[in-house]
């Protein structure tokens, strides 16, 4: 083969890989018209959680764009993630045809469940448009939901991290730290507490303290082992146990959840309340629900961020709609308006490097706020531990502090 | 019968759905195992224990004091506001009131000088006090409807005068003579009440303590948490707690009896009157600190449903808004107007195959009516959760979708056991001597029915509709499974609510449920008056 012939051919491969990449990028968008021809006219039950008013109205907004847009009619049926996995499961269990959930708003231990009981469409969201502004790179936690491989089952819908807010007027200075916690707590006998494990931002108070405490931290990456997991965790326990006699009914008794939380903060009757919206304090100062005197912080070594989604469960009836909606709440246009404090104020998924000029300018932030944490607070996020932890550390927590 | 099945065979761990094909007692040791469960067990026991027994003794002690001093229809206005508010939006409002930011406490700071909340324990308490305190106000109420649908069959005039007339002292008499008959005649609602404050989940959650929680709330965790296995164990827990329940109710059963015994022995000991008389005449004026407390209830929560902001200092809110009802009016149209239709149908439906029922097993003189009286009470004895589950899988196998007929048929599977307990005892005390005059007169059965035997019936009846309305109006979980989430009243509202923070949103949704029940209930009590 001389010269000639080599380039030749080069030039050929070159020409056949970027037809059949052109090819590919024209089926997929085919596809996607395909998606949006048959999502016409379809009634999408998505089911989310529907204590906020603040997210309900989010998601009318959202679901009148759709069907302005794409002629989907999505219905919002307000129930939270728990009751969807246990009623697909009631659906597998009697062999129904037709599903009753189209799509869910979901994340964490409700996906690993349903995931592994195969209850959850095959993976779908790398075909949605807007998939590709997702910021996968540095947002480790959109492929990777409490380090379950999220498989494109689900589609990203927004960022959460770890976040206390309190009320200036009683507490001068917030902790930084849970050694700090401690020592307000010690200070100011029966004003702080956390949600009563398994609530799931009690296991996160948790394993947010485990990861500032532990020796080793980089055991927290692997599965637990069983045999050393008390030696593992054995600073937790001591500052846990330090902690509950002060705490808010001297920690015989915890707040329920989160909600339950920023109602005793509203009332003063704790000092220090837990988001998993690092602009929840801003919005809730908004809307009347939290002092002007309130102000967010995060711990100095960082905090726990995760990322929800929106999945559809595999006897979904109007999958074609589901993923049109999926789609849209993806989009810069959604959102930019649900990171808006005065909308929602859920943080984005997407990278703003991917995005254009003008889609970028959809994000600027309108409305000062005291309560709003600088970005370089929120720089740190600490990675979930493994999830076989979660299981270990509620089990342990529930013998020691709840018999 | 299949809510049943499906409880039984995962405590067996059998659920083939989750791959789990071999019975084995696995989920039994699990249970008893739990760390949480001997102490979600002791609360358990007391909650449902004290609640019930200190609901049987206020109820008798001012049922006293009312129908031997006062026209009985008295006793049925100061009851309605309580009797009409649901549960959960009791307990809400409650806390409301009574927690150390309430607005009591709010009110008693001000002369004290709190500037923060103080830091005592008042609600959520660890020994579930402040849950038992709140099942005892609502459970009183009831227990003295009930007690006043008896009050036909009762000759409490001319018991009155025959005991007077032998010199027994008012008191006397009433221990003597009414109170064993109240006490058989009641046991049906005794054991309603003992079902209900054994396995409550929603006001638990509310006001009962978290760690560890009730075993109603425990056996919630469980089957709504996504480790799926969890199930198996909340399934032997659903059948532990329908044990702990018919056990309960033989021990209360032998109670009754003993009790019976006690009474009948001292009155043959020819003692006319009692000690501590004119103490326990005047205790039955707990009565006003229960209207008290419903009225206050309701006020408060007005008072939420139109604050913006509301700090702990100041007694009235700071600043006030009608934002919220504005926002909410379209939800809550709709959501009144499915609540109403629901229990209005499903109410309808009992009360007819209810009246049927009792017609036909008192005109055949059989025993084999057990059977199906037993089934009928599964609805109440098991836990909700654990019950729709098995329901829910049964329905989906005949696919049978969302829609209205399955949430009415569910509602009534809930109404038809409260019918049955008020209407019970009316129905086979009815003096057969009319509806055989009325045969005499040649009058065809359902003539006799229709015109003499319901219209006499009339005020338990109303009673019972009531009831039976407030207790579908309520009904979460079954309108939530069988109408899968997309079907809303405003009990869904309201739960979905008070799942957030939002004070001023959940004194809406709560004040809106109390509406329904409260006018079915006036407009019963006038009825029942007028009859």
């Amino acid at each position: 083969m001389n010269f000639k012939q080599l380039v030749l051919a080069v030039f050929s491969l070159v020409l056949v890989v970027l037809a059949h990449a052109q090819t590919k990028s024209q089926s997929n968008e085919m596809a996607w018209n395909k998606t949006l021809e048959e999502a016409k006219g379809q009634t999408v039950y998505f089911n989310a959680w529907g204590g906020s008013d603040t997210i309900n109205d989010y998601i009318s907004w959202a679901a009148q764009k759709v069907n302005e847009r794409h002629g989907v009619t999505v219905v919002h049926v307000k129930t939270g993630a728990g009751d969807v996995v246990s009623r697909v499961l009631a659906e597998k269990t009697a062999g129904a045809k037709k599903g009753s959930v189209d799509l869910v708003w979901i994340n964490g231990e409700n996906f690993k469940a349903m995931k592994n009981n195969g209850l959850l469409l095959e993976p779908w969201t790398q075909l949605l448009p807007n998939y590709q502004y997702v910021d996968v790179e540095n947002k480790t936690t959109t492929t990777s939901d409490f380090t379950v491989d999220v498989n494109n089952q689900e589609a990203p819908w927004g960022m959460a991290q770890l976040v206390f807010y309190y009320d200036s007027d009683l507490l001068k200075v917030a902790p930084s730290s849970m050694q700090e916690f401690l020592e307000v707590a010690k200070n100011n006998q029966g004003r702080l507490t956390y949600p009563a494990l398994p609530n799931f931002h009690g296991t996160t108070f948790v394993k947010q303290a485990l990861i500032e405490l532990i020796d080793e931290p980089s055991v927290l990456t692997q599965p637990v082992d069983e045999s050393k997991f008390l030696k593992q965790t054995k600073n937790l326990w001591m500052f846990l146990d330090q902690l509950h006699p002060n705490l808010w009914h001297e920690g015989n008794q915890f707040a329920n959840d989160s909600s339950h939380m920023k109602q005793l903060v509203n009332n003063q009757e704790i000092f220090i309340g837990i988001s998993f919206n690092p602009n929840d304090a801003a919005n809730a100062v908004i809307n009347g629900e939290l002092a002007q005197s309130t102000r967010s912080y995060v711990h100095k070594k960082g905090s726990i961020g995760n990322t929800h989604f929106v999945a559809i469960p595999y006897n979904s009836n109007a999958v074609a709609g589901a993923k049109v909606f999926a789609d849209f709440l993806m989009s810069p246009l959604a959102q930019a308006r649900k990171q808006d404090i005065n909308v929602w104020g859920d943080p984005t998924v997407l990278n703003m490097t991917k995005l254009t000029k003008n889609e970028q300018s959809l994000f600027e932030s309108r409305v000062e706020s005291q309560q709003l944490l600088k970005t370089q607070d929120l720089a740190n996020v600490l990675l979930e531990p493994h999830s076989s932890w979660v299981e270990a550390l509620e089990q342990e927590w529930i013998k020691r502090y709840s018999n | 019968m299949f809510g049943l099945l499906a409880t039984v065979l995962p405590a067996f761990s059998y659920f083939p759905a989750l791959n789990f094909n071999t019975f084995s007692f696995n989920a039994w040791f699990d249970l008893l195992q739990h760390p949480s469960f001997f102490s979600a067990f002791k609360l358990t026991v007391s909650t449902g224990f004290l609640s019930t027994s200190f609901s049987i003794l206020f109820s008798f002690i001012i049922f006293y004091r009312y129908v031997y001093f006062k026209p009985s229809r008295f006793l049925n206005k100061i009851l309605t506001p309580m009797l009409a508010i649901p549960h959960a939006a009791f307990a809400i409002a409650f806390i409301l009131l009574l927690s150390p930011s309430g607005w009591l406490l709010k009110i008693i700071g001000q002369f004290v000088g709190w500037v923060i909340p103080p830091n005592i324990v008042t609600v959520n308490d660890s020994y579930a006090l402040s849950l038992t305190l709140v099942l005892i106000l609502k459970e009183t109420p009831f227990l003295i409807l009930m007690m006043m649908t008896q009050l036909p069959n009762i000759p409490v005039k001319s018991n009155r005068l025959i005991t007077q007339s032998l010199g027994y002292s008012d008191f006397a008499s009433f221990v003597y003579i009414m109170l064993p008959q109240l006490l058989k005649n009641i046991r049906l609602p005794i054991y309603a009440v003992l079902a209900f404050s054994l396995t409550v989940v929603d006001v638990a959650q509310i006001i009962g303590p978290n760690a560890p929680p009730t075993l109603g709330v425990l056996i919630h965790q469980w089957i709504s948490n996504s480790d799926f296995t969890l199930r198996l164990q909340a399934a032997s827990g659903a059948i532990f707690l329908l044990l702990l329940v018919v056990s309960f109710i033989v021990l209360f059963y032998v109670l009754e009896q003993c009790c019976i015994k006690l009474i009948l022995l001292k009155s043959s000991a020819s003692k006319r009157s009692i000690m501590f008389e004119s103490v326990f005449a005047q205790l039955g004026k707990i009565i006003y600190f229960i209207l008290l407390l419903s009225i206050l209830v309701i006020v408060v929560l007005i008072l939420w449903s139109v604050t913006f902001r509301w700090g702990f200092t100041d007694i009235l809110p700071n600043s006030f808004s009608l934002k919220f009802w504005q926002k909410s009016q379209e939800a809550l149209l709709l959501g009144l107007k499915n609540a109403f239709i629901f229990a209005m149908i499903s109410t309808v439906l009992g009360l007819v195959l209810m009246v049927g029922a009792l017609e036909f097993v008192n005109s055949k003189k059989t025993n084999r009516k057990y059977l199906p009286k037993t089934l009928m009470y599964l609805p109440l004895l098991l836990p909700q959760v654990s019950f729709l589950f098995g329901f829910n899988v049964f329905l989906l196998w005949f696919d049978f979708h969302y829609d209205w007929v399955a949430i009415i048929w569910a509602h009534s599977l809930f109404v038809m056991p409260y019918l049955y307990i008020s209407l019970k005892s009316v129905f086979e005390k009815f003096d057969k001597r009319y509806t055989l005059q009325s045969y005499a007169l040649n009058r065809g059965y359902f003539k006799t029915l229709f015109f003499i035997k319901l219209p006499m019936l009339k005020g338990s009846i109303y009673t019972a509709f009531a009831l039976g309305f407030s207790v579908s109006v309520v009904q979460y979980l079954p309108t939530l499974y069988m109408g899968e989430g997309r079907i809303e009243t405003i009990t869904t509202q309201m739960v979905n609510m008070a799942s957030g923070s939002d004070y001023r949103r959940i004194a809406i949704f709560a004040l809106c449920q109390i509406l329904l029940p409260l006018i079915i209930f006036i407009v019963a009590s006038r009825k029942t008056r007028d009859a």
